[in-house]
Formats: structure tokens, sequence, C-alpha cells
């Protein structure tokens, strides 16, 4: 990460709020969030957090330390709804995020976005296992090995006199 | 099962013997002949080192033109008669396996290595399409197992595959892997599989990058595999196809019309111990794990070190294990795609080169089956043929000159009458027609099969259209021979050099010849003609008018690269009906599959700024790499630098393989992601 001084929230561009809020909403549009008013939930969120923390945050780096608490905060939201680590288990969050990502579980995303009550968690994960057990991407099968000896390959001279060996 | 089930109905026994001793007196019989008619235009005048030295090199390139000329009769008479009786057997046998068992399961495996992802997921789709109108297709699982070191072709086949897997409801059946490491290029690729993955499948069925196969094809190979336990590969004939450029139809209608009685002939004599043509084939996986793991050959590069050309080594392994290796010509469907240029078709030649010269090591190998080895010598000759001929032609000229020199005696002692000097202008066109006739019988042969068959002739749009075809055909084989012989007299060169060869993906799709291009590749060669021709002209007058068809083609090499390259006269031959082949006038469904796949192919594709850019396709390439091993501290500050040079200088600061190793790293492309969003203004 770029080095960069450490401001104060007043010394902070004009208008960064606005700038961070516009990012979040382009980056959460491209995952495919569909309602203006759920992406705004999600941009606030994270930009109050922002101004929490902002004692501890380079001006350089307001940016790139919104996105990465978005998506901490996506990460946190799919590792609840999958009762799984999202530190530790990054690749499953990544899957569930792909999977979400499909055309045909559009609703599924933007209703993941939408209802973050606790009592719709139990819904949604039931609809998400759904989705996976559908057309989770499966890049390999489980292994089932094969010995593959390294054969021996006894080479003779190209010479022919020497091919014909000559009786002692 | 490493071992073959004995007792099998397709046991060569002594037809085998019969038509394998038929086959070589037929070709030692016609080499004598020829050697006889020359020698007799030789002898006169007593035998000279120059004349001894031609004598031997006539004698081994009419051998191998006898060879093929006796393979190629035989497949006529094969097609001609059908009384096969293996190719018979083989059919009913296969017949008889329905439904097929269960435990019959087959993966269609395509090694692929930084090629065009569009063009062979288009490929992949027909086949699968295709494969899915069986009532048999839950047998087949297909891997495409990439070795592709290039990110941004990487990026593109995973997002290909995720593509094909949505589309076709294939997940679970359709899987991807990218090799970290490609340790023994295609042959360590599918050794891998091997390994991984092989107790899954009793069958493996391998394509080449530019591979399509319908699906009854498929299933017709496992049937065969599963009527003849004793066998452990199946080669079914690719027939080439989808080319536009004059070049490739011209090819495509060679290989079409004459390529049938080429393999027919082939697995006529050879039976049970054909080869290993690298793709198209079926593998029974159990025999190959035990008997095809591939050694190192001693020694240095370009002949020893990795085997480069793995098939034909893998199929001679087999047999020596006791398994049959059959080319199975009836079999349909079976399609790949030729070079479209001929500095393309060169350069493939390249790559082929130096696996072939290395097969001179295992001819004389230990424990090889005698078939096996005349495999390996058929390889080494197909390349080595041509600085023999161009020896041949030096030393015709040399001994022609020679002749010319020499001032004739008319009045010998006190005999008082004049002793004439004798011309073989006779015997020696004798030679030439004799030649000829070996070479070009076989089109016509094939020409005699087409018009025979009212089928086929509606086929190849009527047999007066194919007769003007193959005429014109054989003008352009005439033409390119010479130039091709040139060019794999350097390649050998360069290789017994010890020059390196770069493994580059093959240029599949269709494209032009510029001047630039054609001046620098085939200038030396234009160069090295017009410089023989005059000197013959000057000096060796009568040797000149023969040496001509050869000048021909080496001195026009630049407009003949150029012009053949032309996907325009090569439609516009199709559009007269010239070098049409079946396939192009009635597409195959296999084939309309690919023609839809090739026409939806995204544009833009993805590429590796994508996977840092894009949620979708950085979460797939994320879901695909495989599990993180614990990186040591050296190798975390090595992609922490690579990380910060993206940073500062951008993706194109790194080489390709600074790219792959970032690429490779799940965390760094995290933090790629994040601060790539983080700059964008507008990531449009």
């Amino acid at each position: 990460m770029a080095e960069g001084t450490v401001l104060s929230a007043a010394a902070l561009p004009a208008g960064w709020r606005g700038d961070v809020t516009g990012l979040l909403d382009n980056y959460l549009a491209r995952m495919g969030v569909v309602s203006a008013a759920v992406r705004s939930r999600w941009g606030a969120a994270v930009v109050e957090s922002l101004v929490a923390d902002q004692a501890g945050i380079a001006a350089d780096d307001i940016r790139e330390e919104a996105v990465e608490r978005l998506r901490d905060a996506i990460r946190a939201r799919l590792a609840t709804l999958g009762n799984i680590d999202p530190v530790r288990e990054r690749r499953e969050i990544a899957r569930r995020l792909l999977v979400l990502q499909a055309q045909r579980n559009s609703e599924l995303l933007n209703a993941i976005f939408a209802d973050t009550a606790a009592a719709a968690i139990g819904t949604l994960a039931v609809q998400l296992d759904a989705a996976l057990a559908a057309a989770a991407p499966c890049p390999v099968p489980p292994e089932a090995p094969l010995a593959m000896p390294v054969q021996v390959i006894e080479l003779r001279p190209l010479n022919p006199l020497r091919f014909f060996r000559w009786p002692r | 099962m490493n071992r073959p089930a004995s007792g099998s109905a397709l046991a060569g026994g002594w037809r085998g013997a019969v038509r394998r001793t038929i086959y070589l007196l037929l070709v030692l019989l016609t080499t004598l002949l020829a050697m006889g008619l020359l020698q007799g235009a030789y002898i006169v005048g007593g035998l000279t080192p120059l004349k001894v030295l031609l004598l031997g090199l006539y004698a081994v390139l009419i051998f191998w033109i006898a060879a093929s000329f006796w393979s190629a009769a035989m497949g006529f008479w094969v097609l001609l008669t059908r009384l096969d009786h293996f190719a018979r057997r083989r059919g009913v046998a296969a017949d008889s396996v329905a439904p097929l068992d269960g435990e019959a399961r087959a993966a269609i495996l395509l090694p692929i290595y930084n090629e065009d992802p569009e063009r062979v997921f288009a490929g992949l789709r027909a086949t699968w399409l295709s494969l899915q109108e069986q009532g048999e297709a839950d047998l087949f699982d297909l891997f495409i197992l990439s070795d592709t070191r290039d990110v941004d072709t990487w990026v593109r086949e995973e997002s290909q595959w995720y593509r094909l897997c949505e589309e076709l409801g294939a997940h679970g059946r359709i899987f991807y892997r990218n090799r970290s490491d490609n340790t023994a290029r295609k042959s360590g690729n599918v050794a891998d599989f091997v390994r991984r993955w092989g107790n899954r499948y009793r069958y493996m069925i391998i394509l080449d990058a530019d591979s399509i196969m319908a699906g009854d094809t498929l299933v017709r190979m496992v049937r065969l595999m599963e009527a003849n336990p004793d066998t452990a590969l199946v080669q079914a004939p690719p027939l080439p196809v989808n080319r536009e450029s004059l070049f490739a139809r011209i090819l495509q209608f060679a290989s079409t019309a004459y390529g049938p009685i080429f393999t027919a002939g082939a697995s006529f004599w050879q039976l049970g111990e054909s080869n290993f043509w690298g793709h198209n084939a079926i593998i029974r996986v159990a025999p190959f794990a035990a008997h095809c793991g591939l050694p190192v050959l001693a020694g240095r590069e370009p002949l020893g070190g990795e085997i480069l050309s793995h098939d034909f080594v893998e199929a001679a392994l087999l047999r020596r294990a006791g398994w049959q290796v059959w080319l199975a010509y009836e079999l349909q469907g079976s399609y790949e795609e030729l070079p479209p240029t001929l500095i393309d078709y060169a350069k493939r030649d390249r790559r082929w080169c130096q696996g072939n010269l290395q097969h001179s090591r295992l001819v004389y190998a230990r424990g090889f089956h005698l078939m096996s080895r005349l495999h390996f010598t058929t390889g080494v000759m197909s390349y080595l043929a041509s600085p023999l001929w161009l020896l041949f032609l030096l030393v015709t000229g040399i001994e022609a000159y020679v002749q010319a020199q020499t001032i004739p005696v008319y009045f010998l002692g006190d005999y008082l009458q004049p002793v004439w000097p004798v011309s073989f202008q006779a015997e020696m066109t004798i030679v030439l027609a004799f030649t000829l006739a070996m070479l070009f019988l076989p089109k016509l042969m094939a020409l005699i099969l087409i018009a025979i068959n009212p089928g086929q002739r509606r086929a190849f749009g009527g047999i007066f259209r194919a007769f003007a075809s193959a005429v014109l055909e054989t003008v352009h084989s005439v033409l390119i021979a010479p130039v091709l012989m040139l060019f794999q007299t350097k390649f050998i060169w360069s290789i017994l050099a010890r020059r390196s060869i770069a493994w580059s993906a093959q240029q599949r799709a269709d494209r032009s010849t510029g001047l630039r291009e054609a001046v620098t590749t085939h200038g030396a060669q234009s160069l090295l003609g017009a410089v023989a021709g005059l000197l013959s002209f000057f000096y060796v007058p009568d040797y000149f008018w023969w040496f001509l068809p050869v000048l021909c083609g080496v001195v026009l090499a630049i407009p003949l690269s150029m012009i053949s390259s032309s996907t325009r006269l090569g439609r516009a031959a199709r559009e007269r009906g010239l070098f049409l082949t079946p396939q192009e006038r009635t597409r195959p469904e296999v084939l309309r599959h690919f023609d839809a796949a090739i026409v939806a192919r995204p544009h833009p594709p993805a590429d590796a700024l994508h996977a840092l850019l894009e949620p979708a396709v950085h979460s797939l390439h994320l879901v695909l790499l495989p599990p993180e091993p614990v990186a040591g501290r050296r190798h975390q500050h090595y992609v922490q630098g690579l990380l910060y040079k993206v940073m500062e200088d951008g993706l194109g600061a790194l080489d390709t393989p600074e790219r792959r190793a970032l690429f490779s790293e799940p965390d760094a492309l995290r933090e790629l992601h994040s601060w790539m969003w983080s700059k964008a203004v507008n990531p449009e």
C-alpha cells in the first residue's frame, strides 16, 4: 500500500465522502446490486466506518480503504449466511460471490444485499445453498490417483557396427 | 488391468503375416526395379564414386516413395472391395456392445498451451453438444488441461470455461485446471491428469486444440474399446476442416480426397501395431498409466532430454507391453484444422521436426516391436528425406556437369569406325516417369474411388470439379515441395546445430502473408533457386530443363506464399466448386454447432485486467487457483515487489513469468483488486 500522510478529517479533501460513495456505488452496481437505495445504504455504512477511523487513514489511501471495507462487509455477510470463516475460507467466499453474480441468481444477490435482518438469514442461507448445489463452479473433481511409473527405455548406439557386438 | 486379455478376435495371426510379407515384397521389388532402370543408364562408362552416391541416394528415396505408394495401393484395394477382415470384425464387435457398461467412463482431455481460447472452446462446445445428442453422454466428462503461461490467455480460458459450464448446465461434468508448472509439456500435462484423476475413468479421449469430434464417433470409440479388451489405443483419422485460405483449402481437399486410401492402407498392413498421432484417439487409461510414463532420454538436446513427440513413443510402449494399437480408418466425425499459410505450415513442421529426429535414438532401443521401430524410422525419414533429396539434386547436377565437360572420343585406337556418344535421355525419362507415377498414382486411385461412388461424387462437387481440383492441387504440391524441402533441410541443420526451438502456440486462424513476411521467410530460398537456375542454365543446359520444376517452386516462393495465403482466393475457388470437400458441401451437425459457437463467441473477451477489475472475473480466478501452499518469506517479498511494480508502472511492466507469479497469488490479487478500483475514476 502506498505511503501517505495521516491527516485529520478536517484536512481530508473536500467532497471525499461523495467521491467514495460514488466509487462504492459503482462497485456494487458492477456486482449486480440493482437497487440504488440498497447500494447507498451499504456505501453509507462504509463511509461511517471511515469517519470513525479517519485518524488512522492516510488521505492517499481513503479510496482503497473504502473498497477494502466494502469487500470486508460483503465477505462478512456471506460468511454469516454460509456459517464460514470470512478470512480462512476466502475461496469459499469467492465461490459464493461468483455464483451470486450469475444472471440467474440476480434476485438472490439483491435479496442478500437488501435484507440484512437477522430473521432473513435462515431463508437466504437456504436459497444460497440451493444456488450453490444447482450450479456451483467445480473446476476439478475429487482426485482418484493412478500410479504412472516412469518407464525404462534402454537405448543402444546408433552405430550399427557397435549394435552388432562381436563375440569375444 | 495392465496386461491385455489373450485370444483376441483382432490378433493379426496369419493374415497379418501375409499382408506384411506381401507389402514388404512389393516395396522391395519396386525399389529394385527402379534401381535397375537407373543403373542401366549409369553402368556404361563405369561406376564412378559420384554415380555410386547417386544410386545410394536414389535407393533410399525410391524405397521411401514405394513404401508410401504400396500403402496407398493397398488402401485403394481395401476401400474398393471392402474386404478388410479386421475392419469388419471391429465393426461387428463394437455393434454388439449395447448398451455400454456404466463403468466404461471416459474422460475427454483437451491439453492446451497458449491457444486462442475462443476458438478452443467453440470446438469443445460443438463436441459436447454433439455428445449430448447421444444416449450414452453421461459416461463422458470433459477436462480442459491448461498449460497456458500467458496470463491474458489464462484468464480468458477461465471465463470461457465458466461460460460453457453455465450455458450448457455442465458444472461437475466439464472441468478446468491450469498447471502451475508445465513440466514435460503435453505428455507431462496428460500424465498429470492420469496421476490425479486416472482412476475415475476407464478411457481417455485426447483432443488437440483444434480438434472437433462428433458425439456418435466418441461413443463408437468407447464401444470399440469395450469390444476389444486387448486394445489399448484406437486412433481415429482426423479430416482437416474450417480453413478458408487457398493454401489450406487445397490441403483440405488433398487430405480429404486422398487421405482415406493412405489411412486404410496403413491400417491394412500395420494392424494392431499401428501408431498414435497424438490426438483424436481413445486410450485405455490403466495400461497407459502402467506403461507410458515417459523417461528423459540420456544426453543433451536436440536428441536427448525430454521426449518431445510423445505419441509415437507411447504407442510403442503400449505395444511393448503387449497391447494393441489400431488405426480405425472407418471412423468418421473426427476433425482438425490446418495451418492457414505455407509459412505457418513450415513453422508447425519446425516444431515436429525435432521430436521426430529424436526418435532416431529409439529405433534401436531394446524391447520395441519391429513395427514400432518402423514408425520411428518413418517419422525420421519424413524429415530426413528433404536433405537427401537436396543432396540428390546437387550430386545429379555435379554429375551432369562432369558429363558435359567430358570430350567425346569418336575413334578409339586403330579402330576405324567412329564410336558415337550414347544418350541416356530415354532411360532417364523412364526413371523419372516411374518415380512420378509412384508419386501421383495414389491421387488417381483416390479419384477413381470418388468417381465410382455417386455420393462421393456429389460431395466433392462432381467428378469434373474433383478432377480439376486434383490437377491444380498437383501443380500446387509440385511447386511447394521444393520449398518445404529447403525449409526442412534448414530445420534439420539448425536442430543438429543445437539452435533452440520455441514451443509457441500454433497459428490456427486464417490470416494473409504480407510482402515483408514473405520476403523475409522465402527471400534466401528464392535467391538460392535463381543462382542454381543460372548456373545450371549456363553450365549444364540439359540438366536445367530437368531441374526446372524444382526451380519454379523455389524461385516463385514469395508470390506463391502470398497468393496461396489469400482467403479471398480460397473463397472464390470454393464458389467455383474447386477444392470442395464433403464437409464444406454439407456441414455435419457437429461442425454446424461449431459455426454457431464461433459466431456467438464473446467480444471483447476477458483478459488479465478484467481479473483485476471485474468482480465476477476476479472471483472466478480466485476460485480456480489451486490451494495455496505456505509461501516462504523470500517468495512473499518477491510477490510484494511485483505488486509495487504494478502499482508504480502498470501491469505492462511485468514480463510473462512475473505476471504469472502475481496472478497465482490470491492475497496479492485481492489487494490489487481494491487498489485498482480505488484508482479508477470510472472502471468502464
